[in-house]
């Protein structure tokens, strides 16, 4: 059973040129996926439809079997709720500390702290954050800050995880050890897609790779 | 659809992930644990809350101008309801003395007059001497008689039978009634009382136009932050509870201080009034006193500058959610 489904999607900015053509692209659930494309071939303008920040200038997407095309405004955060997204420049809440950050997800659906505590503190454990719950991002390296983001994308136990380069701000070693994260995740239930352009990376973890290039996609 | 809220760390051993060898120590998480997702410093509302609180205070000016004209001008309306004038001319062959006992005469057997009071020649002679002087020209002119008139408000007489009646018995009398002054001076009071609608209006568009403004700099300025709520799934209701309370607290905070300031302005002004002769302070400027009716003058100007800031913060916050995502 697929949870995402692109047919025939297209995507332009204002009155440019089209940078993503006719992409067909379906991702079964449960699954494990890369993907992949030169600088600028388009991912994070996919990966930005794939959780509704961008909406495509023509084709449909369907993500958990429902067309996001007719979607109304108050319905996008019940499907943004299903979906656990990590970027390559982590994005925390400068102004809240690490356990803030990870319990956002959980505290904008109206969940209160006494209800959620030990599962944050506990994910923050399994991270190996768990010194750092009360210290704010700025304090935090490149690597403890993309698990505080990979901690606050999972927290709510997402049915998809969209990763947007997780690994350009870090090591190599430490990339791959975020990799067993995605992976362990992934084994939990979680269908992953992970858009990078390590090749490193893609040669190590062994992975179903969409390529994008020339504004379509092909599988490797 | 439905929604997974099952939190997923439960799952997960700290071992497996290789990112935790401490040995599971604990630790606890430090104050609240809920710290404003919207950080407050970022947003104009120092600015806000001083412009709003200026605007306040001009309200109130407003509003006790416009309490203070409206007890004048009663005063005012009552004295001149209260009190009518007979005049006798002195015109060449008339008695104005012996006209003058003829009215006090019909006027006291007129039902519904409280009191008269016939100014005598001296009387009359002092109220011209101002604008004549002592030289001795009054002796010379021919001073007309003044009797006043206090109606009993209860059960007033019928003004116009009366005038027939003097009309008809004594000629050289005529009755005034002041009605003219009246209808000019509510007339003015209304003119007046539409001036200060129109202030109040003014001011309250301006505070609008301030909270529009400062909603949409503390909405920009926080997009990043706005941007991660929605990816962790905000709902708009969610961002715009974060954002609103501080506008309405700015809002009361700045009506507060604007209806105290208002307040303490007019309660000098009412200490300098001690320095005005009576008839200015009963006719000219009144000062307020210290009434219910006042107070809740002074009382709805914070509650009005809440409910502005709260209406116009949460429309415009919708609109801009709108229009950023």
């Amino acid at each position: 059973m697929s949870i995402v489904r692109f047919e025939n999607v297209g995507l332009r900015y204002g009155n440019g040129p089209e940078i993503l053509k006719d992409l067909n692209l379906t991702l079964e659930t449960g699954s494990f996926n890369f993907l992949t494309g030169a600088s600028g071939a388009g991912k994070t303008s996919l990966m930005r439809m794939l959780f509704l920040a961008l909406k495509p200038t023509r084709g449909m997407i369907s993500l958990f079997g429902e067309n996001t095309s007719g979607l109304r405004r108050g319905k996008v955060p019940d499907v943004r709720r299903r979906i656990g997204v990590v970027f390559q420049e982590f994005r925390l809440l400068d102004h809240l500390t690490t356990f803030e950050n990870v319990a956002l997800p959980l505290r904008v659906r109206g969940n209160k702290l006494n209800d959620y505590r030990d599962n944050v503190l506990e994910l923050l454990d399994w991270v190996g954050l768990d010194h750092h719950i009360n210290a704010y991002p700025a304090v935090l390296s490149g690597g403890e800050k993309q698990r505080a983001a990979i901690a606050r994308a999972v927290i709510s136990s997402p049915e998809l995880l969209l990763a947007d380069e997780p690994t350009g701000n870090v090591d190599p070693a430490l990339a791959l050890r975020l990799m067993r994260l995605f992976q362990q995740l992934n084994q939990f239930g979680t269908t992953v897609l992970i858009a990078t352009h390590d090749t490193h990376l893609l040669d190590t973890i062994k992975a179903p790779v969409v390529r994008l290039e020339d504004g379509r996609t092909t599988w490797q | 659809m439905a929604i997974n809220n099952n939190a997923g760390a439960k799952k997960f051993d700290r071992r497996a992930s290789g990112f935790n060898d401490r040995g599971g120590a604990k630790f606890e998480v430090a104050g609240n644990g809920r710290s404003k997702v919207i950080p407050e410093a970022t947003a104009p509302h120092m600015t806000l809350m001083t412009a709003m609180a200026a605007m306040c205070y001009l309200a109130v000016l407003a509003i006790g101008a416009l309490l203070m004209t409206d007890t004048a001008v009663d005063n005012w309306t009552s004295q001149i309801a209260s009190q009518v004038t007979v005049q006798i001319s002195a015109a060449d062959g008339v008695d104005v003395d012996g006209d003058a006992e003829k009215v006090a005469d019909i006027l006291r057997a007129t039902t519904g007059i409280a009191d008269i009071d016939v100014v005598s020649p001296a009387a009359a002679r002092k109220l011209l001497e101002p604008w004549l002087g002592e030289a001795g020209i009054l002796d010379d002119l021919p001073i007309p008689r003044l009797i006043n008139v206090s109606i009993d408000k209860a059960s007033p007489p019928d003004l116009e039978l009366l005038r027939a009646t003097l009309a008809t018995e004594v000629p050289s009398a005529t009755l005034d009634t002041h009605r003219r002054w009246q209808a000019e001076l509510i007339s003015m009071a209304g003119s007046l009382t539409w001036l200060a609608i129109a202030v109040l209006s003014l001011i309250a568009t301006a505070a609008i136009v301030l909270v529009i403004y400062a909603t949409r700099a503390a909405m920009e300025v926080n997009r990043e932050v706005i941007e991660v709520l929605y990816l962790a799934g905000a709902r708009d209701s969610f961002i715009s509870r974060e954002v609103l309370w501080r506008f309405c607290l700015t809002g009361l905070k700045a009506g507060l201080i604007g209806s105290m300031l208002g307040f303490c302005t007019f309660v000098v002004l009412g200490l300098g009034s001690g320095r005005l002769s009576e008839p200015v302070k009963a006719f000219l400027y009144h000062p307020l006193d210290a009434s219910s009716a006042n107070y809740a003058a002074f009382i709805v100007v914070p509650v009005v500058a809440t409910v502005i800031s709260l209406i116009t913060a949460r429309i415009s916050i919708s609109r801009v959610l709108k229009a950023m995502f």
